[in-house]
């Protein structure tokens, strides 16, 4: 029946209708002979650009006595094209009628009509012959069994993710004479998996090849592997590609096969086959299909309904292609392997007459919307009416686009038309390339009409003679690097000023720092270092000079510790007096001997046995002794 | 011996710059190309040539004004596109950036403007000129370097200033250094603020031009801003119009247009090369 009903779809009658200019209505029948008793389909697909919403409303389907149908289903449409770079997109629907014939005879169905955000969409009356008897055109009433790729119907429920005219052939069909059981161990590589990532059930999308260029085909392909048996798809929805156009493709017989993966033996089938384009350079994402795995061996899901899973994504690395050998005109995008036929009629034109140019471009992959066409004076190449054929055998996307150009010749004389081209970028072969088609010469007599129609003025000569095309590149400006981008202005900028002040500060601290160390100088403290050091430096040469500065430095020992001013004491005193006022017998004893030894020295000399040298260290080391030590109460 | 390394000197020093006399360059031809091609009257034909050009890389004022020239012949051609005028102001903008002295590029971006606002008039669409934000209209008073020299003279007004407040003794010397540190300061800081805030804007963001007909603002998700109530229309970016680009993603870039900010389509805006 399936055979019978892609047969049948594959001659689906289309027609763009005129009565709704804005919408874009094609109607659409899965046979036009069924037999009694059988059902047929009837589409109707209306798209638009979107502005005035997507509210549908008023769906009709006139039938014929005789002919039933239930309410249509409706399926939302979304294409997105992109044409001279500019990316447009299109929302619409899609009503499926599922009609049955109880009446033999020749029937006019339809036209089915729909308002969709506010306008009329009409389509197209469609002849239907009922016979009586099988004719295989239609669809019976019942399914026979249970099948579980039943939702590959394409019309169905109405739901279907592919469109007419696939063939998509279940290995479970329950007819004797087609069952087929899962093929084993032959299945096609594709399928492979090394590991499960689930047990139960996963999809796996992936995509090839990868990475690509932009414009050039990718083909996203979506997979369903069950692992507990027999299974049916519920609700599965449309990869995520938003980044892509695609165009609709899908296997031509949907074929599950056993696939042991990690020790289970799963039913494995590929879902989708998407051929894509991408729009755009980038790390673009795909996939992410949704869908519910349902039968006798899977758990239902959280929510009671069938157990959901959802594939993978997937990353496609895009990048435009190389800018060497780049040719002049060439539009991102424009990649494949086309060629161009060209014809051109008549050769022989009066002065403003037009002639007719028809260019066919053809080739693998998303065959470009526009061709470059040669600009010669003389000659107006008005916009082209666009014909397409565009297949995807074998899941690759190719066919033709058929250009119409009026071509006004509005100077007499032999024009040579030039040549029609397209460049683009062949990915196989990693070069560009420029399809061509020479269009040749075209003769054109002298025409008196001709002239009025040239002197016509042109509507927006305010930009006439406004600028002056230059000749040659004239000297590149100097280019002054911007002051800011260099860290030594901001240091400049902030340096000068702070530098004044810091140096002003500086200098006033070296001014304090020296008063305080003239300060320092006249301390007591500073006094007594003084008069050590120069005891012991007088001491080799200048005994008296060094014995006088060991006297100070005791006298100035004592002061700074007692606060007594002892060189008005008597020494003979001296050692009672300073035991009185808190010190240590012994350092009263040792200071007194060491004022002795002074006197000694300066009065006997080298013979007294006192070393000058042996004094200053004496000195030095109770003066420094006697810093730390404690007073006794004094009395 | 040395009468070999004479010669060799000799050779590599003449060879080089024999070549660059005799030999154009591969820009210099394509550019030779598209001017023969604009004579002739092939305006899409020079038009590409002129893009490739650019999208090769190579920057130069007459490049961008003959590209210019090439979108404008088109628009009056009846082979014009959509964006025509919009590409050729542009284009021009572009000439305006790296020469800004070019009064040719000035009178034409003008008049093209006028031009673009003159069609889309009766349609109610807004001014082609925008005013720009309060911060961008200040640091844009004058050139950046312009405030980075005010800020270098207020820099060392203040800094004799401050040495003549602090060095020299002398009462007229006291004065003076107050008068150069009040009025240095000032200078300093007005144009180190401003030099800051113009190469902030310079790194921050890339001036472009609008080559769509008419562009809609549209919001992160790709939806069109809302129109305000009472205002003139803020969310339509006429073509022609000058925006800044602040951020750049593969399917939006998003804009500020005068004191508007939003997100459009990277085919409705032109980023001008800049060197």
């Amino acid at each position: 029946m399936r055979h019978a009903f892609t047969a049948a779809a594959a001659l689906a009658v289309f027609a763009a209708s005129s009565a709704a200019h804005a919408l874009e209505v094609q109607t659409a029948v899965s046979t036009q002979r069924v037999g009694l008793g059988e059902q047929f389909i009837v589409q109707l697909i209306v798209m638009s650009d979107g502005q005035n919403g997507n509210t549908l409303a008023d769906v009709r389907l006139p039938l014929p006595p005789g002919m039933t149908a239930g309410p249509p289903s409706r399926s939302p449409q979304q294409r997105v094209s992109i044409i001279n770079g500019q990316m447009t997109q299109r929302v619409g629907v899609t009503l499926s009628w599922t009609v049955t014939a109880n009446k033999a005879g020749s029937f006019r169905v339809g036209p089915p009509t729909a308002t969709f955000g506010g306008e009329r969409a009409q389509g197209n009356p469609i002849p239907i012959e009922v016979v009586a008897g099988a004719t295989g055109g239609g669809q019976q009433r019942q399914r026979r069994g249970f099948d579980p790729f039943n939702f590959f119907d394409p019309f169905g429920q109405g739901n279907s993710l592919f469109p007419p005219g696939f063939n998509f052939k279940s290995p479970f069909d329950d007819d004797p004479s087609e069952q087929q059981q899962p093929e084993e161990p032959t299945y096609p590589d594709e399928l492979r998996v090394d590991k499960a990532p689930d047990q139960i059930a996963f999809l796996r999308a992936t995509v090839t090849p990868n990475p690509v260029v932009v414009g050039q085909q990718v083909t996203l392909r979506v997979y369903a592997y069950g692992g507990r048996g027999q299974f049916s798809a519920e609700s599965p929805n449309e990869p995520s590609h938003a980044d892509f156009l695609t165009y609709d493709s899908g296997p031509d017989q949907v074929k599950a096969y056993l696939v042991p993966v990690s020790g289970i033996r799963f039913i494995a089938a590929k879902l989708r086959e998407l051929p894509m384009f991408p729009l755009h350079a980038g790390t673009l994402r795909a996939g992410n299909m949704k869908m519910g795995f349902a039968g006798r061996g899977y758990p239902p899901g959280p929510n009671g309904g069938a157990l959901s899973r959802e594939s993978n994504w997937v990353n496609v690395v895009v990048t435009e292609p190389p800018l060497n050998g780049r040719p002049p005109g060439y539009k991102i995008g424009d990649v494949g392997e086309y060629h161009i036929d060209a014809t051109v009629e008549p050769r022989r034109v009066l002065a403003g007459e037009s002639i007719a140019v028809v260019a066919k471009l053809a080739g693998i992959g998303n065959v470009p919307f526009k061709l470059q066409t040669p600009e010669t004076r003389g000659v107006e190449w008005l916009e082209p009416a666009l014909t397409e054929k565009m297949e995807t055998p074998g899941g690759v996307v190719q066919g033709s686009r058929t250009f119409s150009y009026v071509v006004r010749m509005t100077e007499p004389g032999t024009v040579d038309l030039g040549e029609v081209s397209l460049p683009y970028y062949d990915p196989k072969r990693h070069q560009y390339a420029i399809a061509r088609a020479t269009l040749g010469q075209i003769e054109v007599k002298p025409n008196p009409n001709a002239v009025k129609a040239k002197l016509e003025p042109k509507p927006n000569d305010r930009l006439a003679g406004v600028l002056k095309a230059r000749d040659t590149l004239g000297p590149m400006p100097a280019v002054q690097k911007p002051f800011s981008d260099r860290p030594a202005f901001w240091v400049a900028l902030f340096l000068a000023p702070f530098g004044v002040v810091f140096a002003g500060g500086a200098l006033s601290f070296a001014s304090r720092t020296r008063e305080k160390l003239r300060e320092r100088g006249a301390s007591l403290d500073a006094q007594l270092e003084t008069a050590l050091r120069e005891a012991r430096e007088l001491a080799p040469n200048d005994t008296q000079g060094s014995v006088a500065a060991v006297e100070r430095a005791l006298f100035l020992a004592i002061e700074t510790k007692l606060g007594l001013k002892a060189r008005a004491i008597l020494k003979s005193e001296l050692r009672a007096t300073l035991i009185e006022r808190g010190l240590p017998n012994a350092r009263a004893e040792a200071l007194s001997r060491l004022l002795e030894d002074c006197d000694t020295l300066r009065f006997v000399g080298a013979n007294s046995g006192i070393d000058p040298a042996e004094l200053a260290q004496r000195a030095a080391k109770n003066a420094a002794e006697m810093r730390g030590e404690k007073l006794s109460n004094p009395s | 011996m040395r009468r070999f390394f004479v010669i060799l000197l000799t050779l590599l020093v003449a060879l080089p710059a024999a070549h660059g006399l005799a030999a154009p360059s591969e820009s210099e031809r394509d550019f030779a190309a598209a001017s023969e091609a604009l004579k002739r009257g092939a305006y899409t034909e020079a038009i590409d040539r002129l893009e490739l050009l650019a999208d090769r890389g190579f920057v130069h004022p007459d490049a961008s004004f003959n590209r210019a020239v090439a979108y404008v012949e088109r628009a009056r051609s009846s082979a014009a596109s959509p964006g025509d005028l919009g590409r050729a102001a542009a284009a021009l903008s572009e000439v305006l950036v790296l020469r800004p002295s070019d009064e040719q590029a000035e009178l034409g971006l003008s008049r093209i403007r006028a031009e673009i606002s003159r069609r889309h008039a009766r349609e109610g669409v807004a001014p082609v000129m925008a005013r720009d934000s309060l911060g961008r209209a200040a640091t844009s008073l004058f050139d950046e370097n312009v405030w980075a020299t005010l800020a270098l003279a207020g820099s060392l007004l203040l800094t004799v200033g401050l040495a003549l407040r602090r060095f020299v003794q002398r009462t007229s010397a006291g004065l003076t250094g107050a008068i150069g540190i009040g009025l240095g300061a000032v200078l300093l800081l007005v144009g180190a603020g401003m030099t800051a805030g113009a190469r902030h804007f310079r790194l921050s963001s890339s001036p472009a031009v609008i080559v769509a007909d008419e562009a809609r603002l549209l919001d992160e998700t790709g939806k069109p801003l809302p129109q305000r109530r009472g205002s003139a229309d803020s969310t339509s970016v006429p073509e022609g119009a000058s925006v800044y680009v602040l951020e750049r993603r593969p399917t939006l870039y998003r804009v500020a247009w005068g004191s508007s900010e939003g997100w459009l389509n990277p085919g409705q805006v032109r980023i001008l090369a800049t060197r």
